[in-house]
């Protein structure tokens, strides 16, 4: 089981009120999607629920298989089993994918020292091929160059190297191009099963074309404003938010 | 075994004519020409003491962490430094000063008379050619090709050690030397003042790394100066880590055409360490090119002080020439303070230097952690990836893993 309940929460960054008493849940095992224009609070959403210092929880819980994420350090919600896609991939300059990689497992395992090296590469390559990156990849600094499509399937390879319960995706599907989109997509796929549930955060029904969602919701000024099935984002492609705002105007 | 504790019934210093006499007596059996030697050394020591001229080449440093005043004692010298003889060829000459002064004593005459980097640390500089009882002595012969290591031990508490050294590499030889700088434990704080001069020969390829991981504690001199002939190649790779405070002199010069020296280094410092890096890259000559790059990884209350010149003689026309110092500070009480310095007198050359300083990245911690590596472990991936650039210089994954664990251990 990995479900995601977040019930009334409230975020602010510095003075600025971005979330207001939020909730949604997403059981196990489905892949629920959030749309809505920008400013709408969506990435609010994903680096609050991750943790990010910039961001100020009010109030409200978040809560993954019943244990409460806010609070917690950003390392610790991670090894609780949140994954978070950023939309904008971090480049560190001198750490190697490998590395970074490899620190992010030892840091689960309870002694360190039993970390197989072989079976790790083995299993890193394995992944690798499949998301079509470069084994040479694995020498690179995390990110450092690389382009917006290779960032987004780093992304995606330690999303499936980290095994998480929970995976938020932060528009994953900016700056790819038409192959990159479907390589990632069939990467997130291949994750989906009973045992783990996945939030899509993105602008365009494009990407639910290949990561089909159970779930659509509509987010405006931080709150959910409509929820549905995978028609509902087609529905917002043809119509556009603007649809949505004169809905909640009448 | 030759024993430099020099009996007294008050506290020696070492500055005192009655210390110096009783060194100068004890070592009356050396030849004349090296009594002489230490006697001119003495007399410029004393000479400059009482000089009290505002000096550019202390500036950011508090000089007086430097001084030698608080050790009693000259350490005995066999203990200091060791030889790995392994690899080395009949015809490559390497061995330690002390050994050299009872067995072939002429060859340390090679020792004397070079000018050393001459970047301030003049104190240092006379007193190690005044009270040097070790140090090694290597020769490679012309198409030679050597790897070579040198263990270097800091003395206990109260005690310091002097070492000079000499490196030569006849034309074509091709050398990788390393230097350990170490301390046996935690109660070996003394101080170690190390001065070595390179004499580089026509075509000749020098890859020299140096390890210093001396105990916190204890007091590190540094002093080198690399002579470089004719399409000659020095890469220097230096990595400090241990001292309570270095004073680290590097002055590489550029005396004929077609010579290249690069001079890389990383410190990693904390609680209060403190390292004072002055280089000199000194083009003489045309068509030469040198570059320096200098890190600084500093947590806690670590200081640094980097003070860098590029010097470009009227002859030295087509000189290319590189001088970047990066420094990340971890903590809020960390400083580093950066003089880099151009003086260029040939009017085609290309020079360029440049310093930055940085805090750590946020949001690059904030990404790591978002993958579930705690703090400390961010910070030290963070760290490593910072110096990559310099440690990715030696070519010797061990030694590159050595280096990398050290520096791990500075986050524990």
């Amino acid at each position: 089981m990995s479900t995601l309940k977040v019930q009334n929460l409230s975020v602010k960054i510095e003075d600025k009120s971005i979330l207001n008493d939020f909730s949604l849940e997403i059981p196990s095992g489905e892949v629920h999607a959030i749309m809505g224009p920008n400013g709408s609070g969506k990435s609010t959403l994903s680096k609050a629920l991750a943790a990010h210092p910039s961001y100020e929880v009010l109030g409200g819980t978040a809560e993954l298989d019943g244990k409460n994420l806010i609070g917690l350090e950003p390392d610790e919600i991670s090894r609780a089993g949140l994954f978070l896609a950023f939309q904008y991939p971090i480049e560190v300059p001198g750490v190697t994918i490998a590395n970074f990689i490899r620190a992010a497992i030892q840091a689960r395992m309870e002694d360190s020292k039993a970390f197989k090296a072989v079976d790790y590469y083995k299993d890193l390559y394995k992944k690798m091929d499949e998301l079509g990156i470069d084994r040479k990849f694995t020498a690179r600094a995390l990110n450092d160059g690389f382009s917006g499509g290779e960032k987004k399937r780093c992304e995606i390879l330690q999303m499936a190297m980290l095994d998480p319960r929970f995976c938020i995706l932060d528009e994953t599907d900016s700056g790819l191009d038409i192959d990159a989109l479907r390589v990632v997509s069939e990467g997130v796929n291949s994750m989906r099963s009973a045992n783990r549930g996945f939030l899509v955060i993105t602008h365009y029904q494009r990407l639910l074309d290949y990561i089909v969602p159970d779930k659509v919701h509509v987010m405006w000024e931080g709150k959910i404003v409509r929820s549905g099935d995978k028609e509902l984002a087609k529905e917002l492609e043809s119509k556009g938010y603007d649809w949505i705002k004169e809905e909640l105007a009448a | 075994m030759i024993t430099d504790n020099v009996n007294s019934n008050t506290t020696p210093d070492l500055f005192s004519e009655e210390y110096y006499g009783n060194f100068a007596g004890k070592h009356s059996w050396e030849p004349g020409w090296l009594a002489d030697f230490r006697s001119v050394s003495w007399a410029t020591l004393k000479e400059n003491q009482n000089l009290k001229i505002k000096d550019e080449h202390w500036r950011f440093s508090p000089k007086n962490r430097f001084t030698f005043t608080n050790f009693e004692n000259i350490s005995e010298s066999s203990n200091s430094i060791k030889l790995d003889r392994s690899s080395n060829s009949a015809e490559c000459v390497l061995d330690t000063v002390d050994n050299l002064l009872l067995e072939n004593p002429e060859l340390i005459a090679e020792l004397t008379g070079n000018r050393g980097p001459n970047l301030g640390a003049t104190e240092s500089f006379h007193l190690t050619n005044t009270y040097f009882n070790n140090g090694f002595f290597l020769r490679v012969p012309e198409n030679q090709k050597q790897t070579l290591r040198i263990d270097h031990t800091c003395p206990a508490k109260g005690q310091v050690a002097f070492h000079k050294n000499y490196v030569l590499l006849d034309d074509l030889a091709e050398v990788t030397l390393i230097e350990n700088f170490d301390s046996k434990n935690n109660t070996f704080q003394g101080g170690l003042s190390n001065l070595t001069h390179f004499k580089i020969g026509k075509g000749a390829k020098l890859t020299r790394i140096l390890i210093q991981n001396m105990a916190i504690g204890s007091t590190f001199h540094n002093l080198e100066n690399f002579d470089l002939h004719k399409d000659s190649s020095v890469v220097n790779v230096e990595c400090f880590l241990g001292s309570e405070q270095s004073r680290i002199e590097t002055k590489g010069n550029l005396l004929e055409s077609g010579a290249n020296f690069e001079n890389f280094s990383f410190v990693s410092g904390r609680s209060r360490q403190l390292f004072d890096q002055r280089t000199e890259q000194h083009h003489l000559a045309p068509h030469c090119s040198s570059n320096l790059l200098s890190k600084n990884l500093l947590q806690d209350e670590a200081k640094s002080i980097f003070a860098g010149m590029i010097k470009v003689d009227p002859a030295a026309q087509q000189t290319n020439a590189l001088q970047t110092n990066r420094n990340l500070l971890l903590s809020k009480e960390a400083e580093a303070n950066s003089l880099p310095g151009l003086e260029i007198l040939a009017n085609d050359v290309r020079c360029t230097h440049g310093a930055t300083t940085s805090r750590l990245d946020q949001e690059e911690l904030f990404y790591l952690l978002s993958r579930g590596i705690d703090k400390k472990s961010a910070e030290s991936l963070i760290s490593l990836g910072f110096i990559e650039e310099i440690i990715a210089k030696i070519n010797d994954e061990n030694l590159i893993q050595n280096i990398r664990d050290l520096v791990c251990n500075h986050f524990r």
